[in-house]
């Protein structure tokens, strides 16, 4: 099966049909070689049918790289399943946990015969099914190392109707507080979710969710239709919590970032303003900003004159996004497929990690063809253009991390670094004059979720390319064996952040090093050969005799590959790397200063 | 017509076009359980645009004959 085939049915999700979903199906599993792909084996524990969602979540996790196994439990048998360590749930061996559980099969009465109690009745009752979902997430997480993903709860009508709506402790707030209480619970425990199913209802509707004939027939509540948007939306939950999220989306411009065309139209001609179509166009706009502030890179790939984009970029007094907020921008004749690569490249990340949104059918195909970015042809009603951006799922991140939050900005200062690396004469006067400054710490907990998402991103020097979740390095951080530790750095033009990682495993007077990797933005920075002499160092204190070394070849990793080496480690046969930590000196790189 | 509803019911059941005769029923072919046939109806309804009532659910169940006979005559082309 070809790429592009896959590519095209991946920017065509949004019109799918449950038929076209079968059929998909039936030809991924014909045509696709799995040996490449990345298991994944989902136990959902639930209170109400829902097989349906195996087919339709294979089907987008199979175009995501991922080779799905499910187990369902038996109808509304889930506390049975994960109390008891014998069974099948625990003999799965679930890498991902779907806690699906509504307030219908949880406390029937409460729907029915709520008068029959006070308000704080229910209160006990809702204390003590919280009490049970508390024992049933710790048993989960002490006998399985899955991402669990809980199901918030909705409830459709109250008991008193619209009365219900004017008291300060109805029967709604109850479930409400439920929920309140059901974050605080998740917030302590790593790799712990909430789908937030009342979000997911209030969007979609309960009754475009509500499937009477099947509910009273076959006890199915929700449309067979309607669980290809839960598939969606619980996808946006495994993409983000995996870390399988875009770093960068490229934008064309005219009929994109604006309506019409600036080399015609002029700056005053393009539709971007207060009234329709041009209020579209500035809607489109706050939604590509609201990715920027979470971390999402924008950049620019057009054909037009440079300098009539950036008139419209510095001047027109309606544009929500500015020079600023682009880290690259490809204004030019060239052909897009050319600069898409080289904004990948300036951008030192890999094209699968781009979505490039262009309006041009005939430029959407090209590129599809030639480049191995996501493409995404605009809607052609401008205004079904702003909530586009909305239906794409690999936008979305479950940990925002401060370096997310600041990364545009980083981006920008990069830019001007560059500009200074060319015009300096030599490397040495270059890495003189950033004049940097570099602080290592070990993991707390406000560092864990950044060295978690490294790990899961890093590709170029990353020595193991291990990947780990936030609750495995915690737990490398609590256990005497191991130590983490997060590397930040600044230099003349600002912060870089949180941007290398190292964990160090000690065993029988050797130091390990288990994970070595640094982000790509500041690869060539001589910041690696810092962090190897000081692991040298700390691990000579700890009283090791040896550091070992290994790398991981992953196809993406060539830059690490002869680190090692180069620092003055042996090869052995077994092709790892070793020093003799009483011999072997490690040179501190002599641009840097290090800050402990 | 008569194909596209064999086509659209093995690509629910995953299994190849080959297996399914009129004589099909959720006795001889594993994959058409009580869960899957609650798929197959509403690929059915979302395909054809046609709506099933839960007895017309029951008799289609009997046999794929019968699962077709009823497609057919609801769409107009028995």
């Amino acid at each position: 099966m070809k790429i592009n085939e896959l590519k095209i049915m991946k920017s065509s999700l949004a019109d799918f049909s449950l038929t076209d979903y079968f059929q998909g199906l039936k030809k991924l599993r014909e045509k696709l070689d799995l040996s490449q792909f990345k298991s994944i084996r989902i136990a959902v524990l639930r209170s109400y049918t829902c097989e349906i969602l195996e087919p339709i979540l294979s089907f987008h996790l199979l175009l995501e790289g991922y080779k799905p196994e499910f187990y369902f439990c038996d109808f509304n048998q889930y506390s049975q399943d994960v109390l008891d360590v014998q069974s099948k749930f625990y003999q799965f061996h679930p890498g991902l946990v779907l806690f699906l559980v509504r307030i219908e099969e949880l406390l029937p009465p409460f729907l029915w015969s709520y008068s029959d109690k006070k308000h704080v009745e229910w209160q006990d009752e809702f204390e003590k099914i919280y009490n049970n979902y508390v024992n049933l997430i710790n048993k989960i997480s002490e006998h399985t190392s899955a991402q669990i993903l809980i199901q918030n709860l909705y409830l459709v009508s109250n008991f008193f109707g619209i009365q219900d709506g004017q008291q300060v402790n109805g029967q709604k707030t109850l479930v409400q507080l439920f929920n309140q209480r059901l974050k605080e619970v998740i917030v302590k425990k790593k790799n712990t979710f909430i789908w937030d199913f009342e979000g997911f209802v209030a969007k979609i509707g309960y009754n475009a969710l509500y499937d009477p004939k099947m509910w009273y027939v076959a006890r199915n509540p929700y449309k067979q239709t309607a669980y290809m948007d839960i598939a969606r939306e619980l996808l946006r939950y495994v993409l983000s919590i995996n870390n399988q999220v875009i770093k960068c989306v490229v934008v064309d411009l005219d009929n994109t970032l604006w309506g019409g065309v600036i080399g015609e139209d002029g700056l005053n001609g393009i539709a971007l303003g207060q009234d329709y179509p041009g209020n579209c166009f500035v809607d489109f706009q706050k939604e590509l900003l609201r990715l920027y502030k979470r971390g999402i890179i924008l950049a620019i790939n057009s054909k037009n004159n440079e300098a009539d984009v950036f008139a419209v970029l510095d001047k027109h007094p309606d544009m929500v996004l500015r020079r600023q907020h682009f880290a690259v921008c490809r204004i030019n004749w060239e052909d897009k497929v050319s600069n898409l690569k080289s904004i990948a490249e300036e951008l030192n990340i890999g094209s699968d990690s781009i979505v490039f949104i262009d309006d041009n059918s005939a430029e959407c195909a090209l590129v599809r063809g030639q480049c191995s970015c996501l493409v995404m042809q605009m809607p052609n009603k401008p205004y079904l253009i702003p909530q586009f951006v909305n239906s794409l799922p690999w936008i979305e991140k479950i940990y925002v991390t401060d370096e997310d939050l600041k990364k545009g900005v980083m981006y920008q200062e990069q830019l001007v670094r560059k500009k200074l690396e060319k015009s300096c004469e030599s490397l040495e006067d270059f890495l003189t004059s950033l004049k940097m400054e570099v602080q290592i710490r070990e993991a707390d907990n406000f560092n864990i979720p950044r060295i978690a998402q490294l790990t899961q991103k890093t590709n170029q020097f990353n020595m193991t390319t291990r990947r780990y979740q936030e609750a495995d390095i915690l737990n490398f951080a609590n256990s005497g064996q191991y130590s983490v530790f997060v590397v930040s750095a600044r230099d003349c033009f600002g912060e870089h952040g949180n941007i290398g990682v190292f964990i160090l495993k000690f065993i029988d007077q050797m130091s390990v090093i288990d994970t070595f990797l640094l982000s790509c933005r500041v690869i060539g920075r001589t910041i690696e050969e810092t962090m190897l002499a000081f692991i040298a160092d700390f691990a000579f204190k700890r009283g090791a005799k040896r550091l070992v070394g290994e790398f991981i070849a992953s196809g993406k990793n060539v830059p690490a590959k002869n680190f090692y080496l180069k620092a003055g480690m042996i090869e052995n046969d077994d092709g790892r790397f070793f020093a003799d930590l009483h011999t072997t000196v490690f040179r501190y790189s002599p641009y840097i200063k290090l800050m402990i | 017509m008569e194909n596209k509803i064999k086509e659209l019911f093995v690509s629910v059941l995953q299994v190849p076009i080959e297996e399914v005769v009129d004589e099909s029923s959720p006795d001889n072919l594993v994959s058409w359980h009580s869960l899957n046939h609650l798929i197959l109806i509403s690929v059915f309804e979302e395909y054809f645009a046609i709506n099933i009532d839960p007895d017309e659910m029951t008799l289609m169940q009997q046999s794929f004959g019968k699962f077709r006979e009823i497609i057919s005559k609801k769409i107009g082309m028995s």
